[in-house]
Parts: C-alpha cells; sequence; structure tokens
C-alpha cells in the first residue's frame, strides 16, 4: 500500500490545473504501476479531494466495472468523497450498492450519512431501525455514535417527541451502566430537554436543560436554548444570565461543530448577541 | 464539476484546490448563522419543488470567486434539468451564493494563500426551504 502521502503527490498531478484530465490514460498509468482497485479508487478520491469530480468519478467507474469482485468497502469508498462534496445522486447510487453487497456492514454508516450529510430523516431511521434489529442483543455505535442518540435525533427531526425521548433514554441507561453519571453525553439531557419543550412540558424541559447544563463544563447550546426558554416564559433576567454564559464559553471557544457539517442544533456568536440585543 | 486547462489555471495560479473543510475559507467574517439569514432572506421564489438544489463554486487563493456550477436532484437523488417552474429559484439561489463573494481566503500550514473549493445545498419540501447544508 502505497503512503497517503505518495498518493496525494501522484493524484496532484492528475490535477486539471497541471494537466488536462483523461480517466482512461490515468487508469491505464497507474494499472500499469500495479496499482490495486483499492488504490486506484483512492487515487479517484484523492482527485476528487483536489476538486475533479467528473475525473475522479470517472476513474473510479472505469476501474469499477473492470473488476467483478467489487466489494461494499469499494462502493463506500467511491461515496464517501461525493458525499463531502454534497454530490448527493453520486453518492446515494454508490451507497446504495455497497449496502446490496453487504447490509450488515454497511447500514449503520448509511443511516449516519443519511442523517447528518443528507438530514433525510425518514431514510435515516428506517436504515438505523433496520441495523439495529440485525443485533437485538448490543447496542450498536454507527461511526462511534450510539444508535439510540442517532434515532433520538431522527425521532426529534420527525416531529415524534416521545419515540425521540424513548431513544435519548436508552442511551442514557448505557451510559450510566457503561461509563457512570459523570461522563454520560450531556446532549442526552439536552436533546430530552429540547423534545420536551416542543411537547410544552415545561417543567420536564427546564430540569433536563439544567441536568445538560450540570453536565457539561462548557454548556453553550443548553446555556442558550434555556436562556430562550426562559424568554419566552417570561422569565428575563434568568434568560439573559443563561445567553450571557452561553456567549461567554462560545467565545472562549467551547462550541459543538464538526468540520463538515452543521450540527443540529449548532449555535453561533452572532446568533446569541442577537438574542442579547434584542431583548 | 469539471471546467478545461485553459480557462482554470490562472484562475488557481497553478496551485492545487482543497476543499472547505481543508481550508475553511470565510466570508468576510460571516458565520454560518448569517449566511444563512442572508440566504433565506434572497430566496423567495414560490414553487412546488421537492429536491436539491446545490451550488458548487472555487475560492482562489485571492479569494475571488468563480466556476460556480448548478446540480439538481428530487428527495429520491435522482439528477433533475432545470425546468421553467423552478428557474427563478434556481437563479435566486445562484444570485444569494454569488453574492457571498468576496471571501477571504485560506491559508497552509506554511501561511500561504490556497485555493479552495465550496458548495451550499438547499433542500426543499413543497417548496419550502427546510435545510441549508453543509456549513
Amino acid at each position: 500500500m502505497k503512503s497517503q502521502t505518495d498518493t496525494a503527490s501522484f493524484a496532484y498531478k492528475f490535477e486539471y490545473c497541471t494537466k488536462g484530465c483523461n480517466a482512461q490514460s490515468i487508469l491505464e498509468t497507474l494499472e500499469k504501476n500495479n496499482f490495486t482497485k483499492e488504490q486506484i479508487i483512492e487515487m479517484g478520491t484523492y482527485i476528487s479531494y483536489h476538486g475533479n469530480d467528473k475525473c475522479a468519478n470517472k476513474l473510479m467507474t472505469l476501474c469499477i466495472n473492470k473488476n467483478d469482485s467489487i466489494t461494499a468497502g469499494n462502493w463506500h469508498a467511491y461515496s464517501v468523497q461525493n458525499t463531502k462534496n454534497g454530490n448527493y445522486s453520486e453518492s446515494i447510487q454508490a451507497l446504495e450498492k455497497s449496502l446490496s453487497i453487504n447490509a450488515s456492514e454497511m447500514e449503520g454508516y448509511y443511516g449516519w450519512v443519511l442523517l447528518y450529510y443528507f438530514r433525510d430523516y425518514e431514510k435515516s431511521l428506517k436504515h438505523l431501525n433496520h441495523y439495529d434489529d440485525l443485533t437485538p442483543t448490543t447496542t450498536d455505535a454507527p461511526v462511534g455514535e450510539n444508535i439510540h442518540f442517532l434515532k433520538g435525533l431522527c425521532y426529534y427531526q420527525l416531529n415524534q417527541y416521545e419515540n425521540s425521548i424513548k431513544e435519548f433514554e436508552k442511551n442514557e441507561k448505557f451510559e450510566i451502566e457503561k461509563f457512570g453519571q459523570k461522563n454520560c453525553n450531556s446532549y442526552i439531557y439536552f436533546y430530552i430537554a429540547k423534545n420536551y419543550e416542543k411537547m410544552n412540558a415545561t417543567k420536564l424541559a427546564e430540569k433536563h436543560y439544567k441536568k445538560a447544563i450540570k453536565q457539561s463544563q462548557f454548556p453553550v447550546e443548553a446555556s442558550y436554548y434555556l436562556g430562550l426558554f426562559y424568554l419566552k416564559n417570561n422569565k428575563t433576567e434568568s434568560g439573559k444570565t443563561h445567553l450571557q454564559n452561553a456567549l461567554k464559553f462560545i467565545k472562549m471557544g467551547y462550541k459543538q461543530q464538526d468540520i463538515y457539517v452543521e450540527l443540529f442544533d449548532e449555535v453561533y456568536q452572532s446568533q446569541i448577541e442577537e438574542t442579547l440585543n434584542t431583548h | 464539476m469539471s471546467f478545461s486547462q485553459t480557462d482554470s489555471c490562472s484562475f488557481f495560479g497553478n496551485k492545487p484546490i482543497f476543499p472547505y473543510y481543508y481550508s475553511a475559507p470565510t466570508y468576510n467574517g460571516k458565520d454560518f448563522y448569517i449566511i444563512k439569514k442572508e440566504f433565506t432572506n434572497t430566496i423567495t421564489a414560490k414553487t412546488n419543488f421537492n429536491g436539491i438544489v446545490t451550488v458548487n463554486f472555487f475560492i482562489n487563493y485571492l479569494g475571488e470567486t468563480n466556476f460556480y456550477s448548478t446540480q439538481i436532484c428530487d428527495l429520491n437523488y435522482q439528477p433533475l434539468q432545470i425546468t421553467n417552474d423552478i428557474e427563478i429559484l434556481c437563479l435566486q439561489i445562484l444570485q444569494a451564493v454569488k453574492k457571498t463573494s468576496p471571501w477571504k481566503p485560506s491559508y497552509d500550514e506554511n501561511k500561504n494563500a490556497i485555493n479552495s473549493r465550496k458548495f451550499y445545498s438547499f433542500r426543499f419540501n413543497k417548496g419550502t426551504l427546510i435545510e441549508i447544508l453543509p456549513k
């Protein structure tokens, strides 16, 4: 296997700004150099990473079409950069193919990516539920996230608040048993609070926002949304106090974020300042 | 996403291009909350569109933008063409994304300004804008 640096340098040579892209000739060059199909797909990924999706997808498709032993992982690799680049049609087609080859390996990831990158909550939930059902005695964690948390987010986005709370409570039970109360993910309480707030169960919403704040050292999101909750419920001073806390934490650089995609209920400094300025 | 060698080389200064998440270019210092507000204020066309409109573009090492392209798919992720009923919507989206220019270029670890690639996707359900991604 060539190192990432070698592959990246090689990919630079095929960028359209230093050389026109001819996927067929790139494929021939790589084959002459005894690149495996995984390495060729990896090369396609790098070409796409550096901006030339059309060339990259053509290269990967030519490679895949020449092989009769394509794995779920190969189609998954094809999908990843297309997902990151917003090529939804290309990505979904590849993911569906990977799923048809090995559902048990791919379905958790598929559900996860449908949730975060496609915001397709119904489809995500369908696949997460199916994946969860495949292993009824274990708690799955697609891409490292507890499946009940992911399902809770889906139900929340689909306005099915009671189902969402049930999933977050399953996640809470698992975390407390495995890691102890003090290490339980504070966002579980945050989302239980959000659900109760949507259900107009104000006491329970407030209680869980406070739990989320207590559970985290720098609770930007819980402080912001509890601040909004108080403002909505005419507790202006409490509201402002929590908003000021959120602003303090965010200025210190603490907030939930991801390099690829906006997270659910992500909070921004300008958003907090705007809320404070209007109250 | 593709364009010819001749029109891209000078724009990119013969340097490589990196995705937005490598380089995190910024739009005049504005965060995504403000960008989303600007988009939703600009994109007002009334349609019954169900699908996703994605605008890709490039930001060069000088912060200039170019090579905008629009992709559309339905909510089953099947590619679509721009039809009369969504032409104004697509135009508004493209104009809204173009209005984000100029950007501040990103820098690599050696503090050299680099080229970046960026996109915004707009997900519609029955004509209502329900999501703007990625960030």
